[in-house]
């Protein structure tokens, strides 16, 4: 079933200067979509439409079957959560406890009920020794921590994470990651949208959305995607480790062409 | 610039600490006002400087019930004396008459100016330990919400209350983090050259505009996202919503409400009876 279907969409901030280009794309439910591109790309902008922050132009977005409009953008909006890349500014609440209630408040959720929600999704991130805390004694990581937890206490059915980790030091980012697929298990059914420049988690994504200058450039699962080497490097676009290893090695006659990770990889060369 | 310690939340269980924000915020004002009248016979001012005794020993049992320490207080007067000192010239610089005395056969100092400027003094020492009492002991937060509850009756005039008491939560949220920001950028412009210290004054200024100019770019940029970030999480300043916070009344804030109003009531009747305790006392004895 397809959550989220993009249809014809061209949208600009200045007029006769578009950022996206008669965009159109589908994305089915439970998948994990990784968007690449470089800056100025579009990314954003498109994250942005989805989560209905800005004003449609042309074209359509449909979330479960629902057409986005004016009217009913409060109530798709539950549906989708989005987390930003920066942790500082997306941190409303005075302390953990009062970010994570803020969603709730929106969603009317009534005041007996909370605490255990808000228990609930801090222990899912890790966060429950910190509730008490001001986002001033907390770390970058543990911020977005907190803003996962925020997004998922919603209960939303597709997360855009707008690059949720491009302001963390390496440990930081690995723990984002590790809550995102983490979170990814526990619920087959979240649909993930991760704007990223990491190539690497792009290549271990379910499907990858290349984006340049506005308009789809490439579009398919990883493997399909990064085949196109020569395609990507006309946009400058970095190889996958795996993928750079794999041509070296083709180009030394070793025969590594079925490997899908690099264990197998470790595996086959030491046979 | 971590040295903001006027007004700063002290976290600490007090019972002080646990009582209503609308009721501490309440009492203070009654202090306040108990401050500002004047007690005893026209002719008299020692009546002045007994009550504001008597409401000092008060300030000093809360400050010891709620844990607050007072060299924090002592730290805070520091930067008083200035004030102090100001205060003292113009009194002496005032025309007076009464009794005075002279410093070398020239200069006359009239009793009265040392008096005003002791008074004035007193009244700003209670004022600051009161309002450091208030902050100390309740989180902004809370403050808020006591300012949201007292505003509730202006609803009905269509004053946005909620919007108010969000506004200023936020304000309250981001003060630590645009003073980081703040830190950074003089620090940015120090390594590119800007002097901060040091320089005539036109020279000082243009250094000081090399640093609110990026820092309000970044401030209206930080707004942006974070008026995103909300909208995304379902905030609608109009619509309903329901409150994680919810302000509760307990037996101990009515015992305090009781305490505050009783100690009014018996100030404001000294005030108002123009009762002097000396004459009080001696036609007790006589």
């Amino acid at each position: 079933m397809s959550v989220l279907s993009v249809k014809n969409l061209t949208f600009g901030y200045e007029k006769d200067k578009p950022v996206l280009k008669n965009i159109s794309f589908q994305i089915e439910q439970g998948k994990y979509i990784a968007l690449i591109g470089h800056n100025g790309s579009g990314k954003s902008t498109l994250a942005k439409l989805i989560a209905g922050l800005l004003e449609l132009q042309s074209g359509t977005i449909e979330v479960f079957g629902e057409l986005l409009t004016d009217k009913n953008i409060s109530v798709l909006r539950q549906k989708i959560g989005i987390v930003f890349q920066n942790p500082d500014n997306q941190f409303i609440g005075a302390t953990v406890r009062d970010d994570i209630a803020f969603g709730l408040e929106n969603n009317c959720v009534p005041h007996k009920e909370m605490d255990a929600i808000i228990n609930e999704f801090a222990e899912k991130v890790n966060m429950t020794d910190f509730l008490d805390k001001e986002p001033t004694r907390l770390s970058g990581g543990q911020k977005q921590r907190v803003a996962i937890a925020g997004v998922l206490a919603m209960n939303p059915k597709i997360i855009i994470f707008d690059e949720a980790t491009a302001m963390l030091d390496p440990k930081g980012k690995k723990e984002i990651r590790e809550y995102i697929l983490k979170m990814k298990k526990e619920d087959e059914s979240l649909t993930i949208i991760s704007i990223t420049h990491d190539i690497e988690e792009a290549y271990n994504s379910d499907e990858v959305l290349v984006l340049n200058n506005g308009e789809i450039f490439l579009k398919g699962t990883p493997e399909e995607v990064f085949k196109d080497k020569n395609k990507l490097k006309e946009i400058d676009l970095d190889l996958p480790f795996l993928m750079k290893l794999k041509d070296k090695l083709s180009d030394c006659d070793i025969d590594v062409k079925d490997v899908k990770n690099l264990e197998e990889l470790v595996n086959k060369l030491c046979q | 610039m971590n040295n903001i310690s006027i007004g700063r939340y002290i976290p600490y269980n007090s019972k002080i600490h646990r009582l209503d924000p609308r009721l501490k915020l309440f009492s203070m004002i009654l202090f306040m006002v108990m401050i500002f009248l004047r007690f005893g016979g026209a002719q008299t001012n020692y009546m002045d400087f007994i009550v504001y005794g008597f409401i000092a020993v008060i300030i000093l049992i809360i400050m010891a019930i709620a844990h607050v320490k007072l060299s924090l207080l002592f730290k805070q007067l520091k930067s008083l004396w200035f004030v102090v000192l100001i205060l003292l010239i113009i009194n002496l610089l005032m025309p007076n008459d009464g009794p005075y005395f002279l410093i070398f056969n020239t200069l006359k100092i009239y009793h009265k100016a040392l008096y005003d400027t002791a008074y004035i003094f007193i009244r700003l020492v209670l004022m600051i330990s009161l309002t450091m009492i208030l902050t100390s002991t309740t989180t902004p937060l809370d403050l808020t919400y006591a300012i949201e509850w007292y505003l509730t009756p202006f609803k009905i005039i269509k004053v946005p209350t909620h919007e108010i008491a969000m506004t200023i939560s936020i304000a309250l949220r981001f003060i630590p983090t645009l003073l980081d920001e703040t830190d950074r950028i003089m620090k940015a412009q120090a390594s590119r050259g800007v002097d901060f210290q040091n320089g005539k004054f036109r020279e000082k200024v243009k250094a000081i505009i090399s640093l609110i100019v990026p820092l309000l770019v970044s401030a209206f940029q930080r707004s942006e996202e974070l008026a995103n970030a909300m909208e995304a999480r379902g905030y609608n300043p109009g619509a309903k919503r329901t409150r994680y916070r919810i302000l509760k009344w307990k037996w101990l804030d009515t015992i305090a409400l009781v305490l505050s109003l009783s100690l009014f009531a018996l100030i404001l009747y000294v005030s108002i009876a123009k009762i002097d305790i000396v004459v009080l006392i001696s036609g007790l004895l006589g």
